[in-house]
């Protein structure tokens, strides 16, 4: 079973079969739990996302036209899991507009000596700790890759939101990482 | 700007890409459960909604069917056409005292099949839906002496009388003279002004059909248990028994009713029973953590769960003394199948006696609302148990109005479950009431 490609994995999914299941799961628990873990605030809730996510991935396998790669496919439904689940919990109300804010300034850095400082579980943690659509959207925008037309469509706001969002949550979690190199 | 800079946007990426949960064992095995736990219950909310829908369709169609059987049944006289209608119309009634002129004639155009519904006629009403407003004249008014034929067309009936009187054995009490002489009489003189009042007019349709239909209604409603009443829940888990405990759920149910007194009634409901439990006692255990920092006693003994997850997080391996006061909560959902009798008092009340059984799936909770599963020892979530109950009711409904109904019920249910994690029999008594409210009422 190890040995098998994805597609097999599909088909045997697709067939109910247990195993390929279980190795399809396993396969892709640790990267699939790493979309989980940025869009949570602890682990036991990143950890629910990711099941619910397969349970969607292995509801709607069948429906898997290989239009796709499986990753990618699979990554979709796990960040649409999230996002939605998300919106549900903050309703309406978790992100405030803020017109004419523009994307074009400078994109905050950090120098190789403190990236080397802060190490990818402290990172986490203090992305956990930005304000709910601070984290979505520089989520979404830096590490998915979506454009803000994308991360409007999904989170029901105006580009200009996002784009307000982004900026602030890049300058916070700076500020954040620097106080937390000071610190240690 | 240093060429060694990095934005946050590449930090992120870089860091966090494939910084995934730990994978272990244990997390296959939880996820498996939850997943067959979801499709089990997936399937019997399917198996429910569909059971609801076969019996709301087969309602409808028993429904449509019986009004369309009305239709067919209704006792049509032949009639050439309306000014020529088979009876006399109200006016020509009314405006003449004498038998020849008030009787009913029927036009002899009969048909070997009509003839038995013709004698029909006299143990019940006749209609005639040609007639522009539908009249149905009671048999008092209108006895089968005063029926004539015309006669011009007397030879004709008598050839096809003969030939019906061979093949139904109904028409033999007919003698020939019924059709041919019209005997004294039976309608009194009246004065015209009260003649009318005399010919029963009747716009309903239904209520000239002339024979009794097996009645049939629909109903639904929302069941609130347990809100007065109390429960008695015996259950046994390993060593410690509980006897008393508070149950309280809520639901819906569909039923429909098949005839006067029989009505079949399904649904789904949940309840939740709670354990208000307090003893002392002394065991070994361990209490074990895990990777959720849910915990978990264990009987190190028989390494099994011996009673609901506990909030601590310490750990212990010894012999420890408790006073336990502990709140264990079973939740349960319960699919019924009920037959019901019904028996009327009077107009506004009936009595229900009823007889069915449930499928109940039940699943331990322990005292935090918030988590909804137990635990155990591995780490895996105990499994909800299915199980089958059986119940007795009896009760009473309230009809204020024609579509809505009041139902106070006493219910005895009956039932086991038993596992490695709970055993326990389940004899619940229980007062429910509820609202019904009639989609179809007839």
């Amino acid at each position: 079973m190890k040995n098998a490609t994805d597609e097999e994995l599909v088909q045997g999914c697709i067939q109910g079969k247990e195993s390929h299941r279980h190795e399809l799961f396993k396969r892709w628990f640790v990267r699939l739990g790493a979309i989980c873990r940025r869009y949570a605030i602890h682990d036991d809730e990143a950890k629910d996302l990711l099941q619910e996510s397969f349970i969607k991935i292995f509801d709607n396998i069948s429906r898997f036209r290989k239009e796709s790669s499986l990753a990618t496919w699979m990554h979709r439904i796990t960040i649409n899991h999230c996002i939605s689940e998300q919106k549900k919990r903050l309703k309406r109300g978790w992100m405030t507009p803020l017109d004419g804010v523009k994307d074009e300034g400078d994109i905050p850095e950090i120098d190789e000596e403190t990236e080397e400082a802060i190490g990818p579980d402290a990172l986490l943690e203090l992305l956990r700790q930005l304000p709910s659509g601070y984290r979505m959207v520089i989520n979404l925008y830096g590490v998915e890759g979506y454009t803000h037309k994308q991360i409007a469509a999904q989170l029901d706001i105006t580009e200009g939101t996002s784009k307000s969002q982004l900026n602030k949550a890049r300058k916070l979690l700076k500020k954040m990482i620097e106080e937390t190199k000071v610190r240690n | 700007m240093s060429t060694s800079n990095k934005s946050i946007d590449q930090l992120l990426k870089d860091k966090l890409s494939d910084n995934g949960l730990a994978w272990n064992d244990g997390e296959w095995a939880a996820f498996n459960a939850k997943y067959t736990d979801g499709k089990k219950k997936r399937g019997i909310a399917c198996w429910s909604a569909s059971v609801s829908g076969a019996i709301l369709v087969l309602g409808f169609t028993i429904w449509g069917l019986s009004k369309w059987g009305n239709e067919q049944a209704k006792v049509e006289l032949p009639v050439a056409n309306n000014s020529n209608s088979s009876i006399s119309k109200p006016e020509n009634v009314g405006s003449n005292n004498n038998a020849e002129n008030s009787s009913v004639q029927v036009q002899p155009n009969f048909i070997s099949s009509q003839i038995p519904q013709a004698n029909n006629i006299y143990n019940n009403h006749i209609s005639v839906p040609q007639i522009k407003e539908d009249l149905v004249v009671e048999k008092d008014i209108v006895p089968r002496s005063n029926i004539v034929v015309n006669e011009d067309k007397q030879s004709e009936v008598a050839e096809t009388a003969s030939d019906a009187v061979e093949a139904t054995k109904p028409f033999e009490n007919i003698v020939s003279d019924n059709f041919a002489v019209t005997p004294p009489p039976i309608i009194p003189p009246v004065p015209d002004s009260n003649t009318k009042q005399r010919i029963v007019k009747k716009k309903n349709p239904s209520k000239i059909i002339y024979y009794i239909e097996p009645s049939l209604a629909i109903g639904f409603g929302i069941l609130g248990s347990q809100s007065i009443g109390y429960n008695i829940i015996s259950a046994n888990n390993h060593s410690r028994d509980f006897s008393a405990a508070y149950t309280h759920g809520f639901g819906m149910n569909m039923g429909m009713k098949l005839n006067k007194h029989i009505s079949i009634e399904t649904g789904i409901a949940q309840q939740t029973f709670t354990e208000n439990y307090a003893r002392n006692w002394s065991e070994n255990i361990a209490v074990y953590t895990n990777k959720s920092y849910r915990t978990l006693k264990v009987d190190t003994a028989t390494g099994k769960i011996n009673s609901a997850p506990v909030t601590t997080t310490s750990r212990h391996d010894s012999t420890v003394n408790h006073t336990d006061k502990s709140i264990n909560i079973y939740s349960y959902v319960q699919i019924p199948l009920m037959v019901y009798y019904h028996t009327s008092l009077n107009k506004n009340f009936s009595i229900l006696l009823g007889a069915g059984s449930s499928i109940n799936i039940m699943q331990l909770k322990n005292r935090n609302a918030n988590e909804l599963y137990g635990y155990d020892p591995t780490g895996n979530m105990i499994q909800p148990k299915m199980f089958a109950s059986v119940a007795l009711k009896v009760g009473l409904e309230w009809k204020p109005l024609p579509r809505l109904s009041f139902t106070l019920n006493e219910s005895i249910t009956m039932g086991k479950a038993d596992n490695d994690i709970y055993r326990i029999k389940l004899k619940q008594y229980a007062t429910q009431v509820g609202a019904r409210f009639y989609i179809i009422n007839k």
